[in-house]
């Protein structure tokens, strides 16, 4: 049976927080050993409107304290662990005096919502084609086709946007060129009609995701159902004269599909970086587009949040995951080894 | 039931349930769609110049994550004044007059008795009694306070039109510095009765679903929870057009928006979807005309692109062996060649600099006036000479080794040039810059740096040579640029200067500037002190000027006309400063109705 | 379909078995592996029948192509492999040549297989009532619940598994506990053969009797014909009714058990035999050192020539071929082929020593599993 021992669960806990504070910990030290000082260009930035300001020492010093920044580091180090603990980072260095923690939460469902509905076909569709492509029973039609649908993998996601953008959004004006729901007619809420124009408006930069992104998940899982292919239970499986279909989804997929669900899991937080430049250009309210913002704008109040909060959800994840392994593959069980 | 394959479904699509739930409820704090809908060819819509709205339940323009470019600053928020970049002067707004003492040191500011709040309360000298001394000189934090700080000591309301501002030094240029458009946007006046009693670090001055209080021609109607869409219906009670100050404007509807990249924007404005964009490069513009023939920009022709109010400068620190000499620096100045720095990097859209001013009517006649003087005869700035170079150098001591470098002391003759990462114009100048030092003799190398680092070196003295345009400062006046030159700036390199980051020591020169500083606006002794420091600064040339900056905005004629131009130059093209106001009471409908 | 029945005649062998009922019958099978160097050979036009509720041995060394023999029948042969010819006959049809559909409707029905390799033959992640139900599901179509589940324990408790091996992952299981299920799946739909590769030969020595045992039981119980692919000689003695010897993808030697054992035609049965130390201590078969040619390039004459003690210059030139000698026995050698020519003809000098004595005689007083020298 598939029991979680405490030990296992409390082990991988501690893990999670190991890696979670040595995450803070990073953000921390980067900004204070990158050369410039942000307070600084952000109060030059406000007040250079043509004019050149007498007293920035004092100003400087005025936000300094303002945002905790002028006691020694291992005061800042606590405070910025407590603030990570409590998910509140203060307020953000260029949208002062709104709170990063509030940026943040505006945004992330945006990008939830979009990464999930991308990663899921991404997901499905790669490792379907993969599957299909490793499988000795393809048609061999089917087969020699199937490689045309990866040709996207090798074009950046950003530049395969654009072209989508071009193609579907200007040419054939089937799509919105930007945002995530028609903001100019309708409001938020769980109306059919605000769901399925947030779905219009995800499409083309999902598929900037999905097109480019699933060779990746067909070519491991190609190998993956090759590898699977020579194993004694496809022998048998085949021997009990199983239909064609069972053989595959039961035996040959179930199976290979299982490292994938890991390399899912390690790759959450390179998905959430990949969808910065696509957010950006398809202009979409989440928070790749927030940490394009924040990266080019020098806030590093934001910068910290996000990666923080990316850090923390990658980490999560692969928690979440490492908890929910022994539905998935029966043969982990958290017993001690 | 208890299969893993139906687990991982439930956990998939409660996943993808969760998300759609979040999405839909965490973004509806925000204001509705407008209610009634207005046609097009009454809506003007407009490009978001800074990007993407942050916090765009944000409508306090005091707090540094304020953004104003959205509309805000050019519908609703109305300046004092606003100066009038074709002829110098400044014109009344808000604001009737101001006026200086004598010793330039008390202002008195008399306010349009017509203007009123758009909730009918009128504007008044409180207001601007409780903004100044309130809010700027009290709040360390406001945007506003580093500039009043410097020079306010009081602020006293005479009646109730009438303020007077008692000033620490002599300021001249008080009016035209902070309250009349000189650049982007200036100080603005907050309605008492709403700010009162209110945290102005905190105050967002929005409440949903209502516009804020301000006195323009327009008000808020909606905005999108992802800050890409800012839409404002006309208000037809706005006291100017009430009072016969100034005509109401034409459209009945702005919307400003931002489309992403350039290509999107370019592509909405093809579509017409777009009534003008900011700054597009020459190709785009060309494209954009191929596809939508209605569009105009400031010239029919080359340069097509309208003046910038910060002319580029190559910039020397001059504490440095050998830039720290004067001769050196003109031996640089022969080896520019900025014919070819305007076709190479600017494909022939703007024009090349001989001071380091942009060359707006009033500026043009300071110009003629060097030029009358015999300055450039004096000091021929724009001859490009790579034999004068040579000869300069050899003559203090550089030889050219077989690497076709010079050097002396075995010191090779090099220069980093640095520039800000994000300005591919700067960076497009100093390559052209590289290749002819190059090809003197001079190793030089372009180095791009992050903005902020590229700020702060250039304020603690940690740079070389870079291309950039931080003599900025005077478009109607001499004094602001030249000014960047004083040398009262000068602090040690390693310590953070807030001017002459060149730190370029000239007495003389600096005694000159501070005397203009105080003479009035308009003054005839200025000009002649003027051409004194000019002589001094051409000797010198511590800021080498190269071109004058161009920006290219392209306006589309199918809804709306009477757009700023060459030939109907009322005022810059300019659609994301304060000045817009001028812009929007003068543009028409294409079709009558 | 019909014209190649199983009406030919049959070879008489012994009159008790010439009665029976052919269940599966092998004709000049033979499937190859392509290689980039070449084609490799593994199993050279065999032939042999399987009468009903009878097990057959089929021995020799690993390489020898047994697996490959089993796969054939069953038309599983992976790729690179191939079946390049010959015939599968079961009952009237012939498996070689059926659609995949129609092959796929007989599988486990008439043929069921118990793989080699215990510890990979079950899909790790489904449970063994999942596995061993849908064998019977996708024959029968679907059953009612409870009646599968019925089904199932049924089959664990006849293969002497626990009841709670029903809802368990393969990973829970012991190698012998996982055989047994095979075993168990194998019997599902009760077919008439049931191939049985190398079934214990990954188990330790005390589990491989228990795996054993359950295959004899089964067996007995059930009267169904096996073909029992083994390297080891006292598992067969035990087991089988008949063994075949299997020699570089050729069958050199075909007798009914005790006759293999106490009268071995072939030398390379001989040696077999004469290798087995003791029933307790089972190792892999390897009869004499010296290699075996290389299965791309048969050479001419006798697969074994290069490994004969007592090949001669006609078995280089001459392949033997597989003869009846007495009842049921059959064997491919010149020494009883051409008996004369065989003396007349020179001495080879192989790298293999000669024969040693033979054991069989003690190996049956050992072990009678059949109950037919009892003792
Ligand atoms: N995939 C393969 N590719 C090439 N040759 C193979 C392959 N599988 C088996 N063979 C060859 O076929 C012969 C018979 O193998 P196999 O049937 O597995 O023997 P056994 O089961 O008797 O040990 C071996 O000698 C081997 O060289
Ligand atoms: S034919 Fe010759 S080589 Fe072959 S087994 Fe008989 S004696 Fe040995
Ligand atoms: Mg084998």
């Amino acid at each position: 049976m598939s029991g979680m021992t405490r030990g296992y669960v409390v082990r991988r806990f501690l893990m999670w927080v190991l890696t979670v504070w040595l995450g803070a910990t990073l953000i921390f030290a980067i900004p204070r050993l990158a050369p410039g000082d942000p307070i600084a260009a952000m109060v030059l930035r406000m007040s250079a409107q043509g004019q050149i300001i007498e007293n920035s020492a004092e100003l400087i010093q005025a936000w300094r304290e303002r945002f905790g920044l002028d006691g020694p580091w291992y005061v800042q180090y606590v405070n910025w662990l407590r603030n990570c603990m409590t998910l509140d980072f203060g307020y953000s260095l260029t949208q002062f005096p709104a709170r990063v923690w509030e940026m943040i939460w505006r945004a992330l469902p945006w990008t939830i919502a979009l990464l999930t509905f991308a990663v899921i076909i991404t997901f499905i569709l790669g490792n379907l084609i993969g599957a299909l492509l490793g499988w000795r029973k393809t048609p061999p039609l089917l087969r020699s086709l199937l490689p045309l649908t990866l040709t996207f993998s090798s074009i950046p996601p950003f530049i395969f946007g654009l072209l989508l953008l071009f193609i579907f959004a200007y040419t054939l004006d089937l799509f919105p060129n930007q945002g995530a729901y028609d903001s100019r007619n309708l409001q938020p809420g769980l109306t059919v009609e605000f769901l399925a124009s947030a779905l219009h408006h995800a499409i083309l930069p999902a598929m900037a995701i999905v097109l480019t992104s699933m060779g990746g998940w067909a070519l491991g899982m190609r190998g993956m159902m090759i590898t699977t292919d020579g194993e004694d239970y496809m022998i048998l499986a085949q021997a009990k004269g199983l239909r064609t279909p069972r053989l595959f989804l039961r035996y040959a997929v179930r199976n290979a599909l299982l490292p994938q669900l890991t390399a899912l899991a390690l790759s959450l937080g390179l998905i959430v970086g990949g969808s910065v430049l696509i957010e950006t250009y398809f202009v979409y309210p989440g928070v790749g587009y927030l940490l394009y913002y924040s990266i080019t704008n020098g806030d590093y109040t934001l910068m910290q949040g996000i990666v923080f909060i990316l850090i923390l959800t990658t980490a999560t994840a692969v928690l979440i995951i490492d908890l929910l392994y022994p539905l998935i593959d029966p043969r982990i069980t958290f017993q001690k080894r | 039931m208890n299969s893993p394959k139906k687990r991982l479904h439930a956990l998939g699509s409660a996943i993808v349930g969760f998300s759609l739930l979040l999405a839909a409820t965490a973004n509806v704090a925000q204001a509705a769609p407008p209610q009634q809908s207005v046609p097009r060819e009454q809506t003007l819509i407009l490009d978001i110049d800074g990007g993407k709205v942050i916090t765009p339940d944000l409508w306090n323009p005091l707090v540094p994550g304020s953004r104003r470019d959205h509309g805000f600053h050019q519908s609703m928020i109305e300046p004092l004044f606003i100066l009038n970049y074709m002829t110098g002067k400044i014109n009344p707004w808000l604001g009737e007059s101001f006026t200086p003492n004598a010793k330039q040191d008390v202002w008195t500011l008399k306010l349009n008795k017509n203007a009123k709040w758009n909730d009918g309360k009128p504007v008044t000298a409180d207001d601007v009694v409780f903004t100044i001394g309130e809010l700027c000189l009290k709040v360390k934090e406001l945007n506003c306070h580093g500039a009043m700080n410097e020079w306010v000591k009081g602020v006293k309301k005479i009646d109730a039109q009438t303020v007077e501002f008692t000033l620490k030094n002599p300021n001249p240029r008080f009016q035209l510095d902070y309250f009349s458009v000189k650049i982007w946007g200036g100080i603005n006046i907050m309605p008492k009765h709403i700010w009162e009693g209110k945290d102005p670090l905190t105050f967002k001055n929005y409440e949903k679903g209502k516009s804020p209080v301000f006195s323009g021609p327009y008000k808020l109607v909606s905005f999108n929870p992802d800050g890409t869409e800012f839409i404002y219906d006309r208000d037809d009670n706005w006291w100017a057009a009430k009072s016969g100050f100034k005509p109401l404007p034409a459209p009945k509807r702005l919307i400003w928006t931002w489309a992403g990249p350039p290509e999107n924007r370019v592509a909405l404005m093809a579509d017409k979807k777009l009534d003008s964009l900011m700054d597009i490069t020459k190709g785009a513009f060309d494209t954009l005309k191929a596809k939508n023939p209605n569009v105009i920009a400031w010239y029919k022709d080359l340069p097509y692109a309208v003046l910038d109010p910060c002319s580029r400068t190559f910039e020397l620190n001059t504490t440095l062996e050998p830039w720290n000499d004067p001769e050196i620096r003109w031996a640089l100045n022969y080896a520019i060649d900025r014919d070819q720095i305007v076709q190479i990097a600017y494909e022939g859209t703007t024009s090349k600099s001989r001071i380091p001013y942009p060359m707006y009517p009033p500026i043009q006649r300071l110009d003629k006036l060097l030029e009358s003087k015999g300055m450039f005869e004096k000091y021929p700035i724009w001859e490009h000479n790579p034999k004068k170079t040579m000869e300069i150098l050899e003559k203090k001591g550089w030889k050219k080794g077989s690497d076709g470098y010079y050097a002396k002391g075995g010191k090779q003759l090099s220069m980093v040039i640095t520039t800000h990462e994000a300005f591919i114009e700067k960076q497009r100048i100093a390559d052209v810059l590289v290749e002819q030092f190059q090809a003197v003799g001079i190793n030089a190398s372009h180095k791009k740096e992050a903005g902020q680092l590229w700020g702060d070196n250039f304020a603690f003295g940690k740079f070389e040579a870079r291309m950039g345009w931080q003599m900025c400062g005077s478009v109607s006046e001499p004094w602001a640029t030249l000014n960047t030159l004083n040398a009262k700036w000068i602090v040690p390199v390693g310590e953070r200067a807030n001017g002459n980051q060149w730190r370029w020591k000239n007495e003389q020169f600096s005694k000159i500037v501070d005397q203009i500083g105080v003479l009035p606006l308009g003054d005839k002794r200025i000009d002649d002190l003027f051409v004194q420091a000019m002589d001094i600064y051409f000797k010198e040339l511590p800021v080498i000027p190269i071109t004058q900056a161009k920006k290219l905005i392209p306006f589309d004629t199918t809804y709306w006309t009477n757009w700023p131009s060459d030939d109907n130059k009322y005022a810059p093209s300019w659609t994301w400063w304060q000045s817009f106001y001028d812009i929007l009471v003068a543009i028409k409908p294409a079709k009558k109705s | 379909m019909g014209e190649h029945s199983n009406d030919r005649k049959q070879p008489s062998r012994d009159g008790s078995l010439d009665s029976r009922r052919v269940v599966l019958d092998v004709q000049d099978l033979r499937v190859h592996y392509a290689t980039p160097r070449g084609d490799v050979i593994a199993v050279n036009g065999i032939n042999f029948q399987v009468y009903e509720g009878e097990t057959v041995g089929l021995v020799g060394e690993s390489g020898c192509g047994k697996t490959t023999t089993a796969m054939a029948i069953l038309r599983l042969v992976q790729p690179p492999g191939r079946i390049i010819g010959g015939r599968v006959m079961v009952e009237d049809t012939d498996l070689v040549s059926l659609s995949e559909k129609q092959l796929r409707q007989l599988r486990w029905v008439k043929l069921a297989l118990i793989p080699q390799g215990a510890m990979n033959s079950l899909n790790p992640v489904m449970r063994i009532k999942d596995q061993i139900g849908d064998a019977i599901t996708t024959h029968e179509g679907r059953l009612p619940a409870d009646a599968l589940k019925q089904r199932i324990l049924d089959l664990l408790n006849q293969v002497g598994l626990p009841a709670r091996v029903y809802g368990m992952y393969p990973h829970e299981l012991s190698g012998g506990m996982k055989q047994r299920v095979c075993v168990a799946m194998a019997i599902a739909l009760n077919p008439p053969l049931i191939i049985a590769d190398e079934p214990t030969s990954a188990l330790d020595v005390v589990v491989q009797r228990v795996v054993a045992q359950t295959l004899l039981d089964v067996k007995q119980r059930l009267g169904v014909s096996m073909i029992l692919i083994g390297h080891d000689m006292g598992l067969q003695a035990q087991l089988v009714d008949r063994i075949i010897v299997m020699y570089a993808g050729n069958i050199v030697e075909i007798a009914p058990v005790r006759e293999a054992f106490k009268n071995p035609l072939h030398p390379y049965t001989q040696l077999l035999i004469a290798s087995i130390p003791s029933i307790k201590e089972r190792k892999p078969l390897k009869v004499t050192e010296g290699l075996t040619h290389d299965l791309r390039n048969p050479p001419p004459g006798c697969v074994f020539q290069f490994r004969c003690p007592h090949a001669r210059e006609i078995c280089r030139a001459l392949k033997p071929q597989l003869r009846e000698y007495g009842s049921g026995h059959l064997t491919a050698c010149h020494i009883y082929e051409n008996a004369g020519e065989y003396e007349r003809s020179a001495p080879i000098v192989t790298t293999a020593t000669p024969s040693a004595a033979l054991y069989a005689a003690d190996l049956f007083k050992e072990v009678d599993p059949h109950g037919r020298a009892a003792s």
